[in-house]
C-alpha cells in the first residue's frame, strides 16, 4: 500500500491529486490516462477538505492506494464525521432550463462516472471515502 | 491566477491565465465574473486557452455567471472559446456542453454576438 498524508488545506488538493493519479498510473490502471480520472480524484480530495474538520489546526488528509487481488482501491481519509454516499445522477441540463441548473453538486456525479464503487468506510477511528475499480475493470496481471 | 479582461466591440473577453481552474482559484474566478456582470457586462467570452484542468468548482463559477445573466432583465450569455480537449471531455461527461456554446477562436466567439 502507498500512502501520503497532507495538511487539510485547499492548497494541498493539487499535490494529493497528483500523488493518487501517479500511483494509479504506476499500477497501470487504464482509466488513469483519462482527463476525467484526475478530476474525479480531485473532487474526492476537495470533498475531504470541505468536510474533514479543516478548522482544526492539526487536521490532515491521508491518501491510501492499493492494488489487491486485482482490484484497485483508493481511500481518502479525513478527520470529519463521515457522510452518506447517495447515488447521484447527473442533472438533466439544457439551455431551455438554465434556471434549474445547479451551480454546485457536480463532484459526486463526476466521481461516479469513473468509479463504480464509491463508499464511506472507517479506517481506525477516522472516516474515508473509498473509491474502487473491481478487478474486471483492470487488465490481467502481466498484461502489457 | 491572473485573470485578463479585454473589451472587444461590446463583448467582454475573460482569460484565466493559470492551467488549472479548480477549488484553489474558482472563488476568485467566480467573483471576477460576477463583478463584471454587476458592472453591466452582458456578452461574455471566456477564453480557456490556458486551462487544461477544470473541476466542479470551476464549472460552478461558469454556471453561476450564466444563471446570473439569465436572471437579469437584459439578456446576456457566457460563451467559451479555445476550450482544451480535457475540458471538452469533462463538459461532455457532465453534459454542460448542452449549455455552453464553444468556439474554436476568440474571434468567432465575439462574432457570434454580432
Amino acid at each position: 500500500m502507498t500512502t501520503l498524508t497532507v495538511p487539510n488545506r485547499i492548497e494541498f488538493v493539487r499535490p494529493a491529486t497528483a500523488f493518487l493519479v501517479q500511483a494509479a498510473r504506476a499500477f497501470r490502471v487504464p482509466r488513469a490516462a483519462e482527463p476525467v480520472f484526475e478530476v474525479a480524484i480531485s473532487e474526492a480530495i476537495t470533498n475531504a477538505v470541505k468536510h474533514g474538520s479543516r478548522a482544526e489546526a492539526n487536521s490532515t488528509i491521508t491518501c491510501e492506494v492499493e492494488l489487491e487481488q486485482g482490484a484497485f482501491t483508493m481511500r481518502i481519509i479525513d478527520d470529519g464525521s463521515g457522510f452518506t454516499v447517495r447515488e447521484s445522477a447527473l442533472p438533466d441540463v439544457s439551455r431551455e432550463h438554465i434556471e434549474a441548473l445547479p451551480a454546485s453538486g457536480y463532484g459526486l456525479p463526476i466521481i461516479h462516472t469513473v468509479f463504480p464503487i464509491v463508499r464511506v468506510v472507517t479506517v481506525g477511528d477516522r472516516f474515508a471515502l473509498e473509491l474502487a475499480l473491481p478487478a474486471t475493470a483492470l487488465p490481467p496481471a502481466g498484461a502489457e | 491566477m491572473q485573470i485578463e479582461v479585454v473589451n472587444d466591440n461590446g463583448t467582454t473577453i475573460v482569460r484565466p491565465t493559470g492551467d488549472r481552474l479548480d477549488i484553489e482559484v474558482a472563488a476568485q474566478f467566480r467573483s471576477k465574473l460576477l463583478s463584471l456582470i454587476d458592472e453591466g457586462n452582458r456578452q461574455l467570452v471566456v477564453d480557456l486557452k490556458d486551462v487544461s484542468f477544470i473541476d466542479s468548482s470551476g464549472l460552478g463559477a461558469l454556471v453561476s455567471a450564466l444563471k446570473t445573466l439569465k436572471r437579469s432583465s437584459i439578456a446576456g450569455d457566457v460563451r467559451l472559446a479555445r476550450v482544451q480537449a480535457p475540458v471538452v471531455s469533462l463538459l461532455e461527461v457532465i453534459r454542460l456542453n448542452r449549455v455552453f456554446t464553444s468556439y474554436a477562436s476568440v474571434e468567432q466567439a465575439v462574432q457570434s454576438y454580432q
